[in-house]
């Protein structure tokens, strides 16, 4: 290797282009040197000189040392949850992403335990060895880990945080990718990473069951490019997140026959599922048939449109809340000021932030609170009128 | 102590299976169904005859359903009133009309398996004695109909869950299945387990002296 800082990792670099989504020529103009020193780089016959490393980590925004730390173990290669073939430079940011949310989850594993984790175990080695009986049993067995009963789900955020789960939502600016999770080996726990793009809560609840399916049943099969294989392994996690969010014995109870759209707009808001997720559950349990469920869904098309439904906006999304507790809890402690945050994790600060579900400029000490102070005499009255203040009107003369 | 219909109620989700209970919304309805149907043709007499039938066809839906889970302690056999066994509770079945609720304790076993209830009734009035421990208790399944031909004579207008009191004149718990059922559900409120923990000696890294 030529001259140059030493422990320069080439994978952060990789990481890195991912991450920001630039390409080599890209980058290679933003820092001021060749496609091919990039290159070199890249591949690890070269590393770059301290000046050259500071231009980078700037353009990159991390700061300079975090490209001599290791990479850590690669995790499962991750599922992704997209309703199309998401471009491969997509599939790569997200996964960057999520590799970063495991270096900040592994850099606060210093200081703190997080839960348990806490899922039923299944050892299937292939998406065909599991039928549809073993995907309602695996639903059922995880809310009886979980103490959840058989009742609509209050907050699946916060159920999957607290069985050793790290979530993370944020917007990708990738519609088309709805999610992804994977196991990691270094952590010994699952990742979920949520797109936030579409901002409808029922979805993204939906969304994480999903890959909660993944997680439990996929774990131990390998990651096939086969879209029949795929295909199949995207059925199942979208039968486990029926499954899981609406139980054969209570939801089917809550069903009137015949099954209209009304009757579902209704349990919509008390089982936090959308319409269409419901229809899909309804065939599932043979309640209605295939042409039933057509006839459904051609009538929402017909009376909603395709992509929204009545009544989306009556939930919030569901927020991860575990890594940003944990962040409040190591400055709270006196364990590490907020502003260090940041630089102890190597990460720009806007980076951490977002993957850890934090206001924005909450590391650098300053975020933007406002105390909207209330003035009593304006308690209980019409604050838009008030009595005895009545405006004064200026007048002024046109010039010239 | 819970107060009174809950602890009553956890004793009967302890003790009643759901799916027991799911059957005899099942059984209700089928039987007076067929009562229905059968007597259609019934002229001059079919309020009557309506009553009669619901009697006899619900009794065979009952009889069927405990026969089925293996509840049945007396099957039906003349006019003897059938009963179950669920856990430490006897039951039986009764019809009742909106307007004018049959007298039921005509029926001599109904008035017995009431007098389980003592143990229970101080569930609900404390005895100056200190509680006693519920080892035994009897409850009613209760069909009500309209008592009319013209609203809904094909079925129960609401089935309810009933536990009388030892001297039969009054019920210490009562309820609709619908509402009863959910009680089987009812999800324990949810947990925040999403906490993270100090790793032990991370404060005195942290340069805060312990205290």
């Amino acid at each position: 290797m030529s001259r140059g800082i030493t422990d320069f990792q080439p994978g952060r670099l990789i990481q890195a282009l991912a991450a920001r989504a630039l390409s080599q020529v890209q980058l290679a103009a933003m820092v001021g040197v060749s496609p091919a020193t990039i290159s070199k780089w890249k591949s690890g016959q070269q590393a770059p000189e301290a000046e050259a490393l500071d231009s980078l980590s700037k353009v990159i925004n991390v700061s300079p040392e975090w490209f001599t730390r290791p990479l850590p173990k690669k995790g499962s290669l991750p599922l992704f949850r997209s309703n199309a073939s998401a471009h491969v430079s997509a599939r790569a940011m997200l996964e960057a992403r999520l590799e970063w949310t495991q270096d900040i989850v592994l850099a606060m594993n210093e200081f703190v335990d997080f839960p348990d984790v806490n899922l039923p175990v299944r050892s299937f080695t292939d998406p065909q060895q599991i039928a549809n009986s073993d995907i309602e049993e695996a639903a059922s067995e995880c809310r009886d880990l979980w103490s959840l009963g058989r009742r609509a789900i209050p907050d699946l955020a916060l159920a999957v945080e607290g069985a050793g789960i790290i979530v993370v939502r944020e917007e990708t600016g990738i519609a088309p990718i709805e999610g992804l999770s994977a196991w990691s080996h270094e952590l010994q726990r699952p990742l979920i990473l949520l797109s936030a793009d579409k901002g409808n809560g029922f979805r993204s609840r939906f969304d994480l069951a999903h890959e909660l399916g993944h997680l439990i049943l996929h774990k131990g099969i390998d990651r096939s490019t086969d879209p029949e294989r795929y295909k199949l392994m995207e059925s199942q996690a979208h039968r486990f997140a029926g499954a899981f969010l609406l139980p054969a014995e209570t939801f089917a109870a809550d069903v009137r026959t015949p099954v209209t759209l009304d009757s579902l707009l209704l349990l919509k808001q008390r089982w936090g599922v959308s319409v269409a997720a419901m229809i899909m559950r309804l065939e599932a349990l043979k309640i209605i048939d295939a042409d039933a469920k057509l006839v459904l869904f051609k009538r929402r098309s017909a009376r909603w449109g395709a992509k929204s439904e009545p009544g989306d906006d009556a939930r919030a999304p569901e927020q991860p809340r575990l890594l940003k507790r944990t962040i409040e809890l190591l400055s709270s402690s006196g364990v590490m000021p907020i502003e260090s945050v940041a630089a102890y994790i190597g990460l720009a600060a806007n980076d951490v932030e977002k993957l850890a579900g934090l206001p924005e400029r909450y590391l650098s000490g300053k975020a933007s609170v406002f105390h909207l102070a209330k003035l009593k005499s304006m308690v209980g009255g019409d604050p838009s009128v008030k009595s005895g203040d009545s405006a004064v009107v200026l007048p002024f003369t046109r010039g010239g | 102590m819970t107060p009174h219909p809950e602890a009553i109620a956890a004793l009967l989700i302890a003790n009643v299976p759901r799916d027991l209970v799911m059957g005899v919304e099942d059984a209700f309805a089928a039987g007076a169904l067929q009562a229905y149907g059968v007597t259609k043709e019934v002229s001059k007499q079919r309020k009557t005859a309506l009553g009669h039938m619901r009697h006899i066809l619900m009794n065979e839906r009952f009889s069927d359903l405990l026969e089925a889970s293996n509840a049945e302690l007396i099957s039906p056999q003349g006019n003897r009133v059938i009963v179950g066994l669920a856990g430490m509770f006897k039951f039986a079945r009764l019809n009742m009309n909106t307007t004018n609720w049959n007298r039921p304790t005509r029926s001599i076993i109904r008035r017995e398996l009431a007098e389980a209830n003592v143990a229970m009734s101080q569930l609900v009035q404390p005895s100056l004695f200190g509680p006693q421990d519920v080892t035994s208790g009897a409850f009613f399944f209760v069909a009500r109909f309209s008592g009319s031909l013209h609203h809904h004579p094909e079925k129960p207008l609401q089935v309810y869950i009933a536990v009388p009191n030892p001297k039969m004149d009054g019920w210490l718990f009562r309820e609709p299945l619908s509402q009863f059922l959910d009680r089987y559900e009812a999800a324990p409120k949810q947990a925040d387990n999403a906490t993270v923990k100090l790793k032990p000696g991370v404060i005195e890294l942290g340069g805060q002296e312990a205290t």
